[in-house]
């Protein structure tokens, strides 16, 4: 039986099910103790003192410890600016709490170290911290202008860097266009929100000097590094183990303030420390995302092709963190203009500092705001000319026989076939019918409208010197008994990578499935690799397994020629036997072949190296980070691509609108297991719901978070979210030896631009535009009042 | 010191008391005291429902009161519905349709759609979308989710 392209189910499960799978929050050492952070009221303000003398009263506090503490743990960067110096990148230290200043309300001042959590926490609250307040700058633009508050104080002023993006000519193209355009668009501040907020425990081991990290991260390995680096461990003494992971989504991706200040307190008293955050810690403190604004113009002819546009970006950083946020808008960046052919453009992204929690990876990271921008482009000139938005699409795609196309500078699209995917999805949504139901209610008073959105979502995120590369490990062991042991650098925040790549290692290997075990998250086990982020798992991991797989396949189908007395290439492989391929009969099971290696290395196996056990790297070829004669490079490596239809209609008393059908029609490459690949895609459509119509991240003026809990903060219920209608075409990746291309981040991409896209068609009659998200009631019944009123 | 008080109660299927800090949840007291992990905290805020357990036979999100409420009570989780790894025709359900990811909301969402089992009511899809929409999930989009209960209900013809 073949396991890649089937519904195989998922392999961790059942302790998911029954509740006895373990999450880091879980784990409790023996002696543990917990910790709990005090965390800045403020904004931004100077800190001149800290009185602990009442939380140290609290029996059972062991440690109560302050910024300067920690003055010899500057975190270790894992993503480093120096390549963007060129664009004017600066640099800041991050300490594991607080010192000199805060610079966004949750930063943790205090870390308290207690024999519970509720001592732990009482005597938080009786920390007295004597704050010196400064002006907050909260929003980007106003932090450019002149006597600004200074976010950070050895800096010339809050811009991060200004990175450019340019291509053709485009004064030529707008001089000769017959029309231009010009409006913006702004995605607002929000975040992921794992259910599973983070956890850390710490346990090191005084006379060994080694330290085990238990944590809900994305990165193991890299992790790893990280504590190493800053606490000065030497590597080889470090272990980070990955239990269960509450869903990651970008977040969980290493490291954070708190992470290193849990290793380092458990090191410094010799016991296990525990940290759990809470939900407004994650809110607050955890890494926001988006907050991008983009000021456009466009140039486009009567026949609907776009010449050229300009684009600037103001993208609010928020204070900085190690984790790579600031990456998001170059992210938005070096992949416009997505899908389309527009020879001339010129993009200017500033990346500004502000006093806000800093931004941190969320799935889409970026490739939604370059989605959104594209799209209301394609909508806004298919409106000014009155031509069908379909039509423009189709008109502007890359062609099919353009690929590889590069886009940009740093970009170069690998494959695709957007018509025939747009076309698929035009046939599935019903189209056509869509417009006659739209066009009926319109006459009985009823605003339904029909959203079109094409997401480019690139993966394999390829940075160079950084631990965020396309690079993976999978080790195989095959036991003597034939049973197969898989150990991956991926690793799975719970969509079921560890199953899909069992399904690689079966068909490859020619075992049953059922013979197949794999390990993830634990560093004393498994190969050096790079996690879980950018769709990679299959690109790099799902590669890596197929190599390591066909190997040790090889390795045995040499003794079991030995054994069935023919030559290797007269055998086949599956189900766990070789058999002669003129006489199936004679047949020789892995089991006993992989027995023969092991027992029998002076006969049976002679020719083969002992031992049946190996690592594999895989490198995704397609990358390229010194600049090739025109000075041009390649950061991503793989682009999934995906249609969404919808159908919508709002409620112009409420402005409240409901979702009526959504259609996705993805093209990830190769599908390994369609159920895991459609389950993505759900949660990706439904985050990106989420982000298009409920959640944000507000702050007051004075730089205060308004939204602290899921009541302020909504994020989707099975109310919110619509069935979906999910369908795939395949045009595998050039680059990967599956042909996938990687789908954890599809569906988020193209979600709110396509429900922009709705709202605004259901409400054409009124003019209304839709060029800002979340489309809350309130939002979308104030644009109906404004249209109307004009 | 504030005074500890006893807590009695039936903790899936059998007896468990143990002397506590009158401030404590019961979600903490599931976990922490009883040492029962699979009940999930996600918010304490109420909203989530990753913390839901059956008390008396009716969910109840267990952030939301304290242990001492509890007392006297008979409390399921979710390592209550099944034995070890093996898997109940609820969770069975959701693990063909691939109504679970992280897992991190699922104890919660199981409770909740072994509630709804239990009313012996017939409900339509919309219906199911209602009652689960306290249990918040962020990985699945709840559509594998919604399927798998509706088959539940299919099979026991109560599906609308
Ligand atoms: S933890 Fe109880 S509802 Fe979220
Ligand atoms: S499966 Fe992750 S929150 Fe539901």
């Amino acid at each position: 039986m073949r396991y890649v392209g089937n519904r195989i189910t998922k392999f961790s499960d059942p302790p998911l099910l029954t509740g006895r799978a373990r999450y880091a929050g879980d784990i409790t050492p023996p002696g543990t103790l917990y910790a709990c952070f005090v965390r800045s009221k403020y904004a931004h303000a100077r800190i001149r003192g800290i009185d602990t003398s009442r939380a140290s009263r609290v029996p059972g506090v062991r440690a109560l410890i302050i910024g300067d503490e920690f003055l010899d743990y500057p975190i270790f960067q894992p993503i480093s600016t120096k390549p963007y110096k060129p664009y004017g990148a600066k640099e800041a230290t991050v300490y594991p709490l607080v010192v000199g200043k805060v610079r966004f309300v949750g930063e943790p001042i205090v870390m308290v170290v207690a024999e519970s959590r509720i001592a732990a926490a009482e005597a938080a609250s009786l920390v007295d911290v004597d704050y010196d307040v400064l002006p907050a700058v909260v929003d980007p633009e106003e932090a450019l202008k002149p006597g600004a508050p200074k976010v950070y104080d050895h800096w010339d002023g809050n811009l991060f860097m200004k990175f450019p993006s340019e291509w053709g000519d485009v004064d030529a193209a707008f001089g000769k266009a017959e029309y231009t355009l010009s409006d913006s668009v702004r995605i607002q501040r929000f975040t992921g929100q794992a259910l599973e907020p983070r956890a850390y425990v710490a346990d090191y081991n005084t006379i060994e000097n080694h330290l085990t990290f238990y944590s809900s991260t994305q990165q193991p390995h890299p992790l790893r590094t990280i504590l190493a680096e800053t606490l000065k461990i030497p590597e080889n003494q470090v272990r980070v183990v990955q239990p269960y992971v509450g869903g990651g989504f970008g977040l969980k991706i290493p490291p954070f303030q708190e992470e290193i200040a849990v290793a380092v307190a458990s090191v410094k008293l010799g016991r296990p420390v525990k940290w759990v955050a809470e939900r407004w810690e994650e809110l607050m403190a955890g890494g926001h995302a988006r907050d991008q604004r983009h000021y456009f113009e466009v140039a486009f002819n009567s026949d609907g092709k776009i010449l050229g546009m300009k684009v600037r970006i103001i993208a609010d950083m928020g204070a900085l963190f190690p984790t790579p946020g600031w990456g998001m808008p170059l992210v938005t960046t070096i992949h416009l203009p997505t899908v389309y052919k527009v020879e001339n453009y010129r993009i200017e992204l500033l990346e500004i500092v502000t006093n806000k929690n800093p931004l941190n990876a969320y799935r889409g990271y970026g490739k939604e705001c370059a989605c959104f921008l594209m799209e209301r482009i394609m909508d806004m000139v298919a409106r000014r000319l009155g031509k069908d938005r379909i039509d423009i699409r189709m008109k502007n795609f890359i062609p099919p026989n353009d690929f590889p196309a590069r886009i940009s500078r740093y970009t170069v699209l690998d494959s695709g076939n957007y018509p025939t995917v747009l076309k698929r999805a035009v046939e599935v949504f019903e189209y056509e019918k869509w417009l006659k139901l739209k066009e009926e209610a319109r006459k009985k008073g009823r605003y339904i409208g029909i959203g079109v959105a094409y997401e480019l979502t690139p993966e394999g995120a390829c940075i160079p010197g950084s631990f965020f590369l396309q690079y993976d490990a999978v080790t195989i062991k095959v036991a003597p008994t034939g049973k197969v042991l898989v150990y991956t650098g991926i690793t799975s925040p719970g969509n079921g990578q560890e199953t899909a790549i069992a399904q690689i290692v079966a068909d490859n290997l020619g075992v049953s499935i059922d013979d197949v075990v794999v390990y993830q998250g634990d560093t004393d086990l498994c190969p050096y690799g790079l996690g879980n982020f950018s769709g990679r798992s299959m690109i790099s991991g799902g590669s890596a397994a197929l190599l390591a797989s066909i190997e040790l396949r090889e390795k045995l189908r040499k003794v079991a020629a030995r054994i069935l007395e023919s030559r290797p290439e007269d055998l086949e492989v599956s189900d766990g036997k070789f058999y002669v391929k003129e006489v199936p009969e004679r047949q020789v099971t892995i089991r006993d072949a992989a027995f023969a290696i092991y027992k029998n290395p002076y006969d049976l196996a002679i020719d083969v190296e002992p031992g049946l056990e190996i690592t594999k790297y895989f490198k995704m070829p397609n990358a390229l980070h010194i600049p090739d004669e025109s000075g041009y490079t390649r950061t991503y490596t793989s682009f999934p691509n995906a249609a969404h239809l919808c159908a919508v209609e709002v409620d112009i008393e409420t402005g409240k609108f409901d979702i009526l059908k959504y259609v996705v029609v993805d093209d990830c490459g190769k599908v390994i297991n369609p159920m895991i690949v459609e389950g993505q895609l759900h949660g990706g459509v439904a985050q990106g719901i989420g982000g298009a119509i409920m959640e944000e991240l507000v702050y007051s003026s004075a730089g205060q978070l308004l939204t602290t809990t899921f009541m302020d903060y909504p994020i989707p219920t099975a109310k919110e979210v619509p069935d979906m209608i999910i369908e795939h075409v395949e045009t595998p990746s050039p680059y990967t030896p599956t042909g996938a291309k990687g789908v954890g981040e599809s569906g988020i991409v193209g979600a709110p631009a396509c429900l922009a896209s709705a709202v605004e068609d259901a409400l054409s009659d009124f003019g209304v535009k839709v060029m800002e998200t979340p489309l809350r009631p309130s939002r979308v019944w104030r644009l109906i009042q404004e249209a109307r009123k004009k | 010191m504030v005074n500890k008080v006893k807590v009695n109660l039936k903790l899936n299927g059998e007896r468990f008391s143990a002397e506590i800090d009158p401030r404590m949840l019961l979600c903490d007291f599931i976990r922490d005291v009883a040492g029962l992990t699979g009940t999930h905290i996600g918010c304490m805020t109420g909203n989530c429902g990753a913390c839901t357990v059956l008390m008396n036979g009716r969910t109840v999100k267990s952030c939301t009161i304290l242990a001492a409420q509890a007392n006297g009570s008979d409390i399921t989780t979710i390592e209550g519905l099944s034995k070890g790894l093996e898997l109940n025709p609820i969770q069975r359900a959701f693990h063909k349709r691939y109504a679970v990811q992280c897992g991190y909301c699922t104890p919660g969402m199981i409770i909740t759609a072994h509630y709804l089992l239990s009313l012996g009511k017939t409900l339509s899809r919309q219906e199911i979308r209602e009652h689960i929409s306290g249990n918040l999930c962020r990985c699945t989009g709840y559509q594998n989710i919604i399927d798998a209960i509706e088959e539940l209900l299919r099979d026991k013809g109560l599906l609308r």
